[in-house]
């Protein structure tokens, strides 16, 4: 027998709170939380499940709620794991370019930025064709996407280029904490296709000039669907911390350092 | 203290076994770290890595064996890179050790598309590695070679293996 979304999640728990030490700060946390959460893949979630999974979003942030990791995380990080955003630790990272990324630049540009609706792409639950990723950088360190890279990847070589970017205090940004919010989200603004519904980004950037993606929203709905009025949301898989910027609202960008091919 | 040293001298005949398949000639492989099979065997399932290594103490020590255990984590479609199916493999071990190697590679309908480098991981209980493609329809298989050199009076004092992960459908 398969096992229950809900006994996924458990299990998610689990190998999360495996490296749930009290004496251990943000910085180890948030790596245990890197190492586990991007293996939770979508032909993972599919051989795990046997099939689509679909959670209720209150049964999932419960169990979000029982990881330890996010409990700990939060005494330090409280924005991390739940919001709200912190505006003025925005980091973005520029990676250098690669075979199947040749347009990658190292600097972020209010020119190259697109806003949703500006080139209509697939729809998606974590679109790469508009917008602007950041993540939070901690009080004593980098931000969540500099830890995903320091795990290593052929995809992302280096040097990596560290920028602050300082949100506008008044941007209005949207706070996914969880299933519930997730769900919320897809229902307010739906986009139907091929049998799913995904955010429509275009409409919601109309709205929030960003969506902050929590540590607590990644746990609760990474790999399974909820159900939004008369379907099933798209799957997200996030992974790590981050907003989506729907709109360009930051300063000049201020750079905080480059990793080089040697390292730091 | 015999027992133990009996079950490390097991252990690492049974790491050994799992050698085998590979093909240190082929580019960039030497004999001790080899690259990955050109073509998946016919009738090839996922396999899964171990490694482990012990040293002389009590039965209550648990840190006198140190077990690693290698993942290849199914192909899937990237979601940082647009376009792009990516494998990760993993080590972990129950220990921090001086070094762990690995490399990856991903295959095609049986045909190995990409190899990654060899990547050394030094002082960690764990490793990983990943090997990328452009996307395109297909039957997509990882595949891992790791080695774990153990602290400084454990035996054997390497060890190493690898395997092939389970095969995935991917649309792009």
């Amino acid at each position: 027998m398969r096992p229950t979304p809900a006994r996924l999640l458990r299990l998610r728990v689990t190998r999360l709170d495996a490296a749930a030490d009290p004496a251990a700060g943000a910085g180890a946390l948030l790596r245990h939380f890197t190492s586990v959460m991007p293996l939770w893949t979508e032909p993972e979630m599919t051989a795990l499940a046997g099939g689509p999974a679909v959670v209720d979003p209150t049964e999932a942030d419960a169990a979000a709620d029982e990881c330890l990791l996010l409990r700990l995380l939060a005494r330090e990080e409280p924005g991390i794991v739940r919001g709200p955003l912190d505006r003025a630790r925005q980091h973005w990272i520029g990676t250098a370019p690669h075979e199947l990324a040749p347009a990658r630049r190292p600097v972020p540009r209010r020119e190259a930025f697109r806003a949703p609706g500006s080139d209509p792409g697939p729809p998606s639950t974590k679109p790469f064709h508009l917008g602007l990723y950041t993540s939070t950088a901690r009080r004593d360190g980098p931000g969540m996407w500099r830890t995903y890279l320091d795990q290593g990847s052929s995809l992302h070589p280096r040097p990596w280029h560290t920028w602050e970017l300082r949100a506008d205090p008044a941007a209005e940004v949207l706070e996914i904490d969880g299933a519930a919010a997730w769900a919320a989200f897809v229902r307010r603004y739906p986009l139907a296709h091929d049998g799913s519904v995904f955010p429509d980004w275009r409409r919601a950037a109309g709205d929030f000039a960003g969506v902050h993606m929590t540590l607590r929203a990644i746990v609760a709905t990474q790999g399974f669907g909820v159900r939004v009025g008369g379907g099933v949301a798209a799957v997200p898989y996030w992974d790590v911390e981050s907003s989506l910027w729907l709109r360009w609202v930051f300063g000049e960008p201020g750079l905080v350092g480059v990793a080089g091919p040697d390292g730091e | 203290m015999r027992v133990r040293r009996m079950t490390a001298a097991a252990a690492a005949a049974a790491v050994l076994t799992l050698l085998g398949g590979t093909s240190p000639a082929a580019a960039g492989g030497t004999a001790t770290d080899p690259s990955a099979p050109a073509t998946v065997p016919a009738g090839q399932g996922a396999t899964q890595g171990r490694a482990e290594a012990g040293k002389a103490g009590s039965d209550a020590d648990a840190s006198a064996v140190i077990r690693c255990e290698g993942q290849v984590q199914r192909p899937h479609n990237s979601t940082h890179v647009p376009g792009t199916v990516n494998v990760v493999v993993t080590v972990s071990c129950t220990a921090p050790v001086p070094e762990i190697t690995t490399r990856a590679a991903l295959y095609k309908n049986g045909q190995l598309v990409n190899q990654s480098a060899l990547r050394t991981q030094t002082n960690t209980a764990s490793g990983q590695n990943n090997a990328a493609v452009r996307c395109s329809p297909g039957n997509y298989r990882g595949w891992m070679y790791f080695k774990v050199v153990f602290p400084p009076g454990y035996e054997p004092p390497t060890a190493s293996a690898n395997g092939f992960g389970q095969e995935v459908p991917i649309t792009c």
